[in-house]
């Protein structure tokens, strides 16, 4: 009955509606596991159902990502409360970064700072890896 | 985060400002606290999280009011992505730390090198 509130005259697929909602669910689960790639899951599913629009894709991400950060963010503040004083001291960087970022979306070449990051992604992972 | 706290400063800036265009990056900023900072990984993903919740106010405002994505969209993929989050924060407090980071660090290489052959391809096309 929930589902179908939300699925009610959004959009005719529903099979891959349904798709989404597993994937999503899946991109919730590496959200609050490793704290990380909510937003590339989220990505790669808008984009398939903004199909050619990208700009629109990119920018529902940050919506659709924010109440699963802060589920997940909620849930480490209460298994280990001192988390707090360690992410006070970078929020004003967020903040601000978030902002820059919000405001470069669609102004500054996105494919370059997407290889840049990619590249330096890979390395950092390999890292983690191997260290 | 005392020797390295400027650097954490930086790239927490940095990646905010990329995770806000939409270009990824986010990880980063674990996995320099998880290495070089002291920090366990469990505390440095929550430290990441309660960041990125504030990173991403300002491109989810800013974002909804520009493009006005679709609502019901957006929290049913929303809802399926909370619950999801809920099953994964009880699913990291079961496991060491170190697998948490390898697992961090394979996640975090694949979508790199995915991302460059993805980008290569449309560069070729």
């Amino acid at each position: 009955m929930l589902i179908n509130f939300f699925m009610n005259g959004m959009h005719k697929d529903e099979k891959m509606l349904a798709v989404c909602g597993i994937s999503a669910f899946f991109a919730g689960i590496l959200n609050g596991f490793i704290g990380v790639g909510g937003g590339v899951l989220m990505l790669f599913i808008l984009k398939l159902i903004y199909k050619n629009d990208k700009k629109a894709a990119f920018a529902a991400v940050p919506a659709v990502v924010l109440p699963m950060t802060v589920l997940s963010a909620a849930l480490y503040v209460i298994r280990e409360p001192d988390i707090i004083l360690k992410a006070l001291p970078l929020i004003p960087a967020a903040l601000f970064g978030g902002f820059a970022g919000a405001l470069l979306l669609g102004k500054l070449k996105s494919r370059a700072v997407s290889i840049v990051f990619a590249v330096i992604t890979l390395f950092a992972g390999i890292m983690a890896v191997l260290r | 985060m005392t020797v390295h706290s400027l650097w954490a400063y930086v790239i927490c800036f940095i990646t905010s400002v990329s995770s806000g265009m939409g270009a990824g990056g986010g990880g980063l900023l674990t996995l320099y606290l998880s290495m070089f900072s002291g920090v366990s990984q469990t505390a440095a993903q929550g430290i990441n999280l309660l960041d990125f919740t504030f990173a991403l106010t300002p491109p989810a405002v800013v974002n909804f009011v520009r493009f006005k994505p679709d609502i019901r969209l957006i929290s049913f993929l929303t809802f399926c992505g909370t619950v999801g989050c809920v099953l994964g924060t009880l699913l990291s407090s079961h496991t060491p730390d170190l697998l948490l980071r390898k697992c961090c660090g394979v996640f975090l290489a694949a979508v790199g090198a995915l991302t460059l052959v993805k980008e290569a391809k449309e560069v070729k096309s």
